[in-house]
């Protein structure tokens, strides 16, 4: 009943052919551009001011180079403290990569000197050096590393660039504790040579 | 209405980009973790609860504990100790820096410190002056450590000694975060209230163990049964206006049990990666129970 005056009405308005009905009329590109401009721009607002997102990240931390910064104890983590070791006085011939150089430096990289239960063999191996022929995964290495045992005075240091060497480059071995860095300085304090690998093997791998 | 497809496409289009900002970026962003081995414990953190204590999950759930209860410790700031670790060689160079950092000090309380090092220096200073506090020492041979401490409501109420983060969770299913707070935080639960008996009788009746609890009790956790001959081993030590009547007892169903073992497998007791802080192996004692029933 309420229908057909609405049909009169729409029938002067827009002719008689006209049906009601939903078209899809054309939409001004005038408004597409605009819409694209103002997506850039709020994604360009959002990768300005946003900060990005790091699951590492809690507030009331703002990056994760601080979280990073202010862990504990970084200072006297052996692990930093032995790279630092490593790096001014074992990379020069075991290289940066442990692999060492073919011919005249044998790999800790992956070594069955260095992978074994205790540190005891590489301990004195870094204190007093080697001597002479050794066989490192299999292959014949000969040459002679001297000891460091007055250069690494400490006995943090000298736990600590044990614990890097045998937790670096896919080595996994357990960590040497300062405690046992002394036993084993004490041990060999007036050795003054260096070992040789025959001597080293009569030796148990753990420290007593 | 002939414009079907195009209302379906609509719709779909509306789902699908909630469906991305409420599923897809959240699991893109925070998703698949995993377990992760924590250096000061030695070991992968979290563990997966197991047992009872993950039945107890579904109790606590069940019986609405998260309707007042919060499991989630925040952290407004962090600020850091600064520690004397070792003196060094030059004592009185030293101790002059220390009174230079701190002012506060007498020359005798600065030589102390130097003399007893590893000693606290100054505490609770910003990233930035715990930087130049250190930068300070550098060529002095001494050794400095700036330990971070969290700070917050929360933690100052001693609900945690961290702000939770999303690796705490990991083995929660659903996550009971809560979000309201008519009771204490329960995320570091299990580290502060230690003991059974404790939690099963404040269970049975709040008011057993702390005189002014709102908390509801749970009475349909225990069972009162006629005690026999030997009484139950388990039987709760009720007296006065609690006690059951003479020749009966209260014993824990398993959901009360089921329930306990979950609220002591609450606990977050060492840093993580997210949430910085000294760790010193503090383990809880016995007397930390008597202290905090009056929080309670």
């Amino acid at each position: 009943m309420s229908a057909k005056p609405k049909k009169s009405v729409q029938k002067k308005k827009h002719g008689e052919d006209r049906e009601p009905g939903v078209h899809l009329e054309p939409v001004p590109v005038a408004l597409f551009v605009i819409a694209l401009l103002l997506a850039f721009w709020g994604m360009m607002y959002l990768h300005t001011n946003a900060g990005g997102f790091n699951r590492y990240v809690y507030g009331p931390f703002e990056s994760y180079d601080l979280v990073a910064n202010v862990q504990p104890g970084s200072a006297d983590d052996p692990m930093k403290r032995g790279a630092d070791v490593y790096k001014s006085i074992c990379l020069p011939c075991h290289q940066a990569s442990g692999l060492g150089a073919p011919g005249q430096f044998p790999p800790l990289a992956g070594s069955d000197w260095v992978n074994v239960e205790g540190p005891n063999r590489i301990l004195r191996i870094v204190l007093n050096g080697l001597n002479g022929p050794i066989e490192v995964n299999g292959q014949s290495w000969s040459g002679a590393m001297p000891g460091f045992g007055d250069v690494i005075a400490s006995d943090e240091d000298l736990a600590a660039v044990v614990t890097y060497i045998r937790n670096t480059w896919g080595n996994e071995a357990s960590a040497c504790t300062p405690e046992e860095a002394a036993a084993v300085r004490a041990d060999s304090g007036d050795r003054g040579r260096p070992w040789t690998s025959a001597e080293l093997l009569a030796l148990p791998v753990e420290v007593q | 209405m002939n414009q079907g497809p195009l209302l379906f496409l609509g719709v779909l289009c509306a789902m699908a980009a909630s469906w991305m900002g409420f599923v897809l970026m959240p699991q893109v962003q925070l998703g698949n973790q995993s377990t992760r081995l924590v250096k000061e414990i030695g070991r992968h953190y979290p563990a997966e609860r197991g047992g009872l204590a993950d039945k107890g999950h579904d109790v606590y759930r069940a019986a609405g504990c998260a309707t007042c209860h919060t499991q989630q410790i925040r952290q407004t700031g962090f600020n850091f100790d600064i520690v004397l670790t070792d003196a060094g060689d030059f004592t009185d160079l030293v101790t002059s820096l220390v009174q230079q950092v701190n002012s506060d000090l007498s020359d005798q309380e600065a030589a102390n410190i130097v003399a007893k090092a590893p000693r606290t220096i100054l505490e609770g200073v910003s990233k930035q002056s715990a930087d130049s506090i250190v930068r300070l020492f550098k060529d002095s041979g001494a050794k400095i450590a700036a330990n971070i401490r969290p700070t917050g409501p929360d933690i100052d109420r001693g609900w945690g000694p961290r702000q939770t983060v999303g690796l705490d969770y990991l083995f929660d299913q659903p996550v009971l975060l809560g979000n309201q707070r008519i009771g204490p935080d329960l995320a570091n639960v299990g580290s502060r209230l230690t003991d059974r008996q404790w939690h099963l009788l404040h269970l049975y009746h709040p008011h057993t163990v702390v005189q002014k609890s709102i908390m509801p009790a749970y009475p349909y956790l225990f069972e009162t049964r006629p005690a026999g001959d030997v009484p139950s081993p388990d039987a709760l030590p009720l007296e006065g206006d609690f006690a059951p009547e003479k020749g009966m007892e209260v014993v824990p169903t398993e959901e009360a049990n089921a329930l306990v073992d979950y609220l002591l497998s609450l606990r977050i007791t060492h840093p993580v990666f997210e949430a910085p802080y000294l760790f010193t192996q503090a383990e809880p004692t016995e007397n930390n129970n008597s202290e905090t029933e009056q929080a309670e």
